[in-house]
C-alpha cells in the first residue's frame, strides 16, 4: 500500500535540457581498463581525448557515456568556437547540455541495434555492438527540402556505416525530457520509446566546462537539500494538523470520561466511607489500645531506675503495639542500663532509641518501645507503682 | 502539485529559498513545541482519569463485599449497647467522675457515618490528676469495651509536680441503630 505521504516524495519535474546539434560533435569509443572506477574512467577518457583531439581540452565542449563495468566509454567533443557566445549564454538555465543523440543512450537495446534519429539538420544513427555503451554514432546531413526518397537513401547510407544491424529503430521525433520517479534518474521519451539515464551517468554527458558543472551540481545538491528539509517541515506540519484533530477528539473523549468520574464519585465515596467504617468498627471491636498495660511493663519489677522520669507517653491505634516515651534522666548512664533492661523483658519485641541528648550529667531521651503482638492482655486491675 | 511547487522552490533565488525554509522551519518548531506541551498535558490528564476510573471501578466492584464486611463488623456488637454522641460523652464524664477526676474537659469530635452506622468520638482531657485516678478512669472505660474504645492516648507529667499528670484521650464509640 502506498504511503499517504508519497505525494510529498513526488519525483522531480522534467529537467531543462539544451540539446545541441549532432553534426558539430566528433565521436569516438575509448577503451576503459577492466574494473575501473568512475573517476578512473573519467581520467582515461580525458587522456584519450587529449591524445586524439587537435585542440586542448580547455578549448573543447566534451562529454562521455560510460556505465560501470563497460569495456569502453563513448566520447563526444566539439570545438568551443563552433558555438557562439549567445548560444552558450542560453545554456545558463539548462540542467543538462548535450548533443541530441545522447538522449537515447539510456534506451534498453539488444546487441547490434541501431537507432535512427531524425532532426531538421539530418539523420543520426546510434549503434550498439553490445549494450549498454554505444559503439558508434554517425550523422548524415539532410536538407530541409529533401524528399522522402533522399531521406531513405541517407538512412541506408548510415546503416552501411556499421558492421551489421540486427535491429533498427526509427525515432521520428526528437526525445524530450520527461518527469522521472526520483532525482536518481533522467527520463527521455518520444512516443513509446523511452530512454532512462542514471543521474550520475547523465552528469558526464554534459559538455560544459567541468569546473562550472561541479559548481552547478553543488548548488543543485544544496537546493535539493533545502527542498527536502522544506518538505520534511511540510510533512511535520501536516502531521501536527492531524495531531490537533486527534487532540480535539481526545479531549471530547476525555470530557465524557470526566463526566463518568463525577457521576460515580458520590457512590464511590459512600463505599469508601463504608470501608473506613468497617475498619473502625473492626478496630474498636477487636483491636484495643492498651496504653496503661504497656506503661506498667516499663515500670514493673522495679525495671525503671529512680533517676529516670517519664515526661510524655504517647500511643495510638495507628501503631497498636508501640509506645513512645519522652523522658529525662539525672544520670545519663542509667538510660542505656534501662534500655538493656527493657530489651530483656519477654513481652517487648523492640526498643529503639529515637533521640538522646546529654546536658551535663543529665540526658533527655525519646524511646519507641514495640511490644509483641498478643503479649499484653487487657487488665481488669492494674497495680500502680 | 508537488512538482509545480518543487519547480517554484528550486527556481527561486537562494535568499528566497532560505527565507521560505526559515519561515516554514520556524512555524514547524513553534507548532511542535506548543503541540508537545498540550499533548503532554492531555496524556497526563487522560492517564490520571484512566487510573481514577480504574480505582472507582474497583471500589464499585467491591461494594458488596465492603458493605458485607461493615455489616459483619457491626454484627459483633449488640445494637442496644452502642452509644450515640450524647451517651458517649455522658459515659466518659461519668467514668471520670467516678474515678475522682475533677479537672476535666470533654469535646465531641465530628462523627463519621456511612448512613447505616456512625462512629462518634470525644476528645477528653484530665489535667493535674494523679496516676491512680487516671488508671481507675482507664479501667472503667475498658469495662465498656468494645462499645467504647481508646484511639489516641497521651500522658504528660507536670514539670513542677511529677505526681500530677495530664491525660489526653480520643475515645470513640459506634452507634448502630436498633
Amino acid at each position: 500500500m502506498a504511503s499517504p505521504f508519497s505525494f510529498l516524495r513526488a519525483g522531480p519535474p522534467p529537467p531543462r535540457v539544451a540539446p545541441l546539434p549532432d553534426g558539430v560533435f566528433f565521436t569516438r569509443a575509448v577503451p576503459i581498463t577492466a574494473g575501473a572506477t568512475a573517476a578512473e574512467a573519467a581520467t582515461q577518457v580525458e587522456l584519450a581525448l587529449e591524445a586524439s583531439s587537435p585542440f586542448p581540452l580547455a578549448q573543447l565542449y566534451y562529454g562521455w557515456f560510460w556505465a560501470a563495468g563497460a569495456e569502453h566509454a563513448f566520447v563526444f567533443a566539439s570545438y568551443r568556437r563552433r558555438f557562439t557566445t549567445d548560444q552558450a549564454a542560453e545554456w545558463q538555465d539548462a540542467e543538462l547540455v548535450m548533443p541530441a543523440f545522447a538522449t537515447v543512450f539510456g534506451a534498453e537495446v539488444s546487441p547490434a541495434t541501431t537507432i535512427i534519429l531524425s532532426s531538421a539538420e539530418g539523420l543520426t544513427a546510434v549503434h550498439w555492438d553490445a549494450p549498454p555503451v554505444p559503439a558508434k554514432v554517425l550523422f548524415q546531413p539532410v536538407a530541409a527540402e529533401a524528399t522522402d526518397e533522399d531521406r531513405a537513401k541517407a538512412r541506408d547510407e548510415l546503416l552501411r556505416g556499421f558492421d551489421g544491424s540486427r535491429k533498427v529503430i526509427d525515432v521520428t521525433s526528437p526525445l524530450v525530457a520527461d518527469a522521472a520517479q526520483s532525482d536518481r534518474e533522467l527520463v527521455f521519451r518520444s512516443g513509446d520509446f523511452v530512454s532512462r539515464l542514471p543521474a550520475a551517468v547523465a552528469a558526464n554527458l554534459d559538455v560544459r566546462d567541468k569546473a562550472e558543472l561541479a559548481a552547478l551540481r553543488a548548488a543543485r545538491s544544496r537546493d535539493i537539500i533545502l527542498w527536502r528539509v522544506t518538505m520534511a517541515c511540510a510533512a511535520t506540519l501536516l502531521l501536527l494538523l492531524l495531531g490537533e484533530f486527534a487532540l480535539v477528539g481526545g479531549k471530547a473523549w476525555q470530557n465524557v470520561r470526566l463526566r463518568q468520574v463525577r457521576a460515580q464519585k458520590p457512590a464511590v465515596e459512600k463505599i469508601m466511607a463504608s470501608q473506613e467504617m468497617a475498619r473502625r468498627i473492626d478496630d474498636l471491636a477487636t483491636k484495643r489500645l492498651l496504653p496503661f498495660e504497656m506503661i506498667t511493663q516499663l515500670f514493673d519489677e522495679n525495671r525503671k531506675p529512680a533517676e529516670i522520669k517519664f515526661q510524655t507517653v504517647i500511643a495510638s491505634t495507628a501503631d497498636l503495639h508501640s509506645l513512645r516515651v519522652d523522658g529525662l534522666s539525672t544520670n545519663a548512664d542509667q538510660v542505656n542500663v534501662y534500655l538493656a533492661t527493657l530489651r530483656a523483658v519477654p513481652t517487648i519485641a523492640r526498643v529503639e532509641n529515637v533521640d538522646f541528648r546529654i546536658r551535663g550529667n543529665a540526658a533527655n531521651f525519646t524511646i519507641l518501645v514495640t511490644f509483641k503482638p498478643d503479649a499484653l492482655k487487657a487488665a481488669e486491675t492494674i497495680v500502680s507503682q | 502539485m508537488i512538482r509545480t511547487l518543487r519547480v517554484y522552490f528550486l527556481t527561486r533565488q537562494l535568499r528566497e529559498k532560505v527565507l521560505l525554509l526559515g519561515f516554514i522551519l520556524f512555524a514547524t518548531v513553534w507548532w511542535l513545541w506548543a503541540y508537545s506541551g498540550r499533548a503532554n498535558r492531555f496524556w497526563r490528564d487522560q492517564r490520571s482519569t484512566t487510573l481514577t476510573l480504574k480505582e472507582q471501578r474497583q471500589w464499585l466492584d467491591n461494594r458488596l463485599s465492603i458493605e458485607t464486611a461493615a455489616q459483619k463488623a457491626a454484627s459483633r456488637l449488640d445494637p442496644s449497647q452502642t452509644l450515640d454522641r450524647l451517651r458517649l460523652a455522658s459515659a466518659v464524664t461519668q467514668a471520670a467522675n467516678e474515678s475522682g477526676l475533677r479537672n476535666t474537659t470533654s469535646n465531641p469530635l465530628p462523627s463519621q457515618t456511612n448512613g447505616q452506622f456512625t462512629v462518634h468520638s470525644v476528645d477528653f482531657q484530665a489535667i493535674n490528676a494523679n496516676y491512680e485516678a487516671l488508671l481507675q478512669f482507664y479501667l472503667k472505660l475498658h469495662k465498656r469495651a468494645p462499645y467504647i474504645g481508646v484511639e489516641k492516648f497521651q500522658l504528660n507529667s507536670n514539670a513542677n509536680d511529677e505526681s500530677k499528670l495530664t491525660l489526653r484521650l480520643v475515645v470513640s464509640a459506634v452507634e448502630i441503630p436498633r
